[in-house]
């Protein structure tokens, strides 16, 4: 099933310039592989970025720079971030499973596809692969998104949740920009959540200064290794507490911590997220002490 | 793709396909069985085994992505892993086996970092490997006995 090329670049020009069309960035590979095994979104040629000296984590001053083929698992450990932030801390350990967390990188993390049953079914193209429907708004979406839209699945990344709420910048290739400017909805034209273009990747994810306190809670179906149903990140920088999740749209989404189900009206089979969404909302903010 | 790899001690040099998976290269071209494959999607852990220390699944790992590596499996004979062989056994560890050799990788990469784990490290590091024989109490007391014993 596998037919694709794989290359091992030393040198960021050169991942760049492998990464053309038909060629796809790999950093654990946990979400990549299992997408090429099953034919979603195909390539010719894999190009595994972890030997361009993208991994460490440094921390300056009040802030960290996380560099982005740095594992999930080495986040979780990393004994200045368990220390100044906590959230991003339980937001790594929320990450799959023991094994998944040593594979999988952060820039993976934050780059991976949606979860939808749909989209990831190998004969069916959904409207986010290009199709014409959003296979899960006339079928079984009980587990997908809160927000009307073209697409109803949902975001993934607990990493995301927990750094949107740090005001995380992220480093790539070419430019820097705001962790939350990183996702965009996908249009007509442009079936991606991401807004990298062929040959970007990410080099680096930067919190510029810690919280006063922070938190993550996760919903999911088992105690451990399940995608979040719902996951909320708080952190709170004085008297300002900023909040997103993740579960509840097909981009990490920021809310409103007075108001956290604020235009997540969700349809007939997933309003029950919404409950889970402010009881986790209430959670997180009595958390993160206001 | 030439390959250098380490197993179990042992130096290894072979010629893969670049896509190949660690676990395939293991169990067809080095008739090193002992790494099962079950889901082939990251899913259950049984392919589990130890690449630089760290527990990864071996179905979701390129082979050649492994050049200079040390990688341990079960069939490999260190201290650690025979005590937690021993308890398995004597803790009723497993039902069908299929899933052991995961297991006792899972275990092995836990106690080498945390030589003294509280059971809920325990619960924690072993969550990614599923016993459809539903043999958890078993593998918990595994642990924490070949822990005790070390």
């Amino acid at each position: 099933m596998r037919a694709f090329g794989y290359a091992r670049p030393a040198d960021a020009g050169e991942a760049a310039a492998l990464l053309r069309a038909g060629a796809r960035a790999m950093g654990g590979g946990t979400d990549l592989l299992t997408q090429l095994d099953r034919g979603i979104l195909p390539a010719d040629e894999v190009v595994d970025l972890r030997a361009l000296g993208l991994s460490g984590i440094e921390h300056d001053g009040g802030g960290v720079r996380i560099g982005a083929t740095t594992s999930v698992a080495d986040v979780e450990r990393d004994a200045g971030i368990g220390e100044r932030f906590p959230g991003l801390r339980q937001a790594a350990g929320a990450v799959g499973s023991p094994q998944l967390r040593e594979m999988g990188t952060v820039g993976g993390n934050l780059c991976q596809q949606v979860r939808c049953w749909y989209f990831r079914h190998p004969d069916l193209q959904c409207w986010l692969r290009g199709g014409e429907t959003c296979y899960a708004q006339i079928g079984d979406h009980r587990k997908h998104g809160l927000e009307p839209g073209d697409c109803i699945s949902v975001a993934p990344s607990d990493l995301a949740a927990a750094l949107l709420v740090l005001d995380a910048e992220v480093e790539t290739t070419g430019r820097r920009m705001p962790l939350a400017d990183l996702y965009r909805k996908a249009t007509a034209e442009r079936r991606s959540t991401l807004v990298l273009e062929p040959g970007e990747f990410l080099t680096a994810v930067e919190v510029p200064r810690a919280p006063d306190a922070s938190t993550y809670v996760i919903a999911g179906e088992r105690a451990a290794w399940s995608f979040a149903l719902v996951g909320v990140a708080a952190a709170r920088f004085g008297d300002d507490v900023r909040m997103a999740a993740i579960g509840v749209s097909n981009l990490p989404r920021p809310l409103d911590p007075d108001d956290p189900a604020a235009g997540l009206p969700g349809l007939e089979m997933t309003r029950w997220k919404r409950r889970l969404l402010e009881t986790l909302a209430s959670d997180a903010r009595a958390a993160v002490g206001r | 793709m030439q390959v250098r790899l380490t197993i179990n001690g042992q130096p290894h040099e072979l010629d893969v396909a670049p896509h190949r998976s660690l676990a395939d290269v293991l169990r067809t071209d080095l008739a090193m069985t002992g790494t099962k494959v079950a889901c082939a999607e990251g899913t259950c852990g049984s392919c589990t085994v130890l690449l630089d220390g760290r527990a990864v699944l071996s179905c979701l790992t390129f082979a050649s992505a492994c050049d200079s590596s040390k990688v341990a499996t079960v069939e490999g004979s260190t201290p650690l892993l025979e005590r937690l062989r021993d308890a398995f056994t004597a803790h009723d560890g497993f039902q069908c086996g299929f899933c052991t050799p995961g297991q006792l990788m899972s275990a092995v990469a836990l106690l080498q970092r945390t030589p003294r784990p509280s059971r809920a490290e325990i619960r924690t590091a072993m969550a990614g490997n599923l016993c459809r024989c539903g043999a958890y109490e078993g593998i918990e007391q595994a642990v924490a006995a070949a822990a005790e014993a070390g």
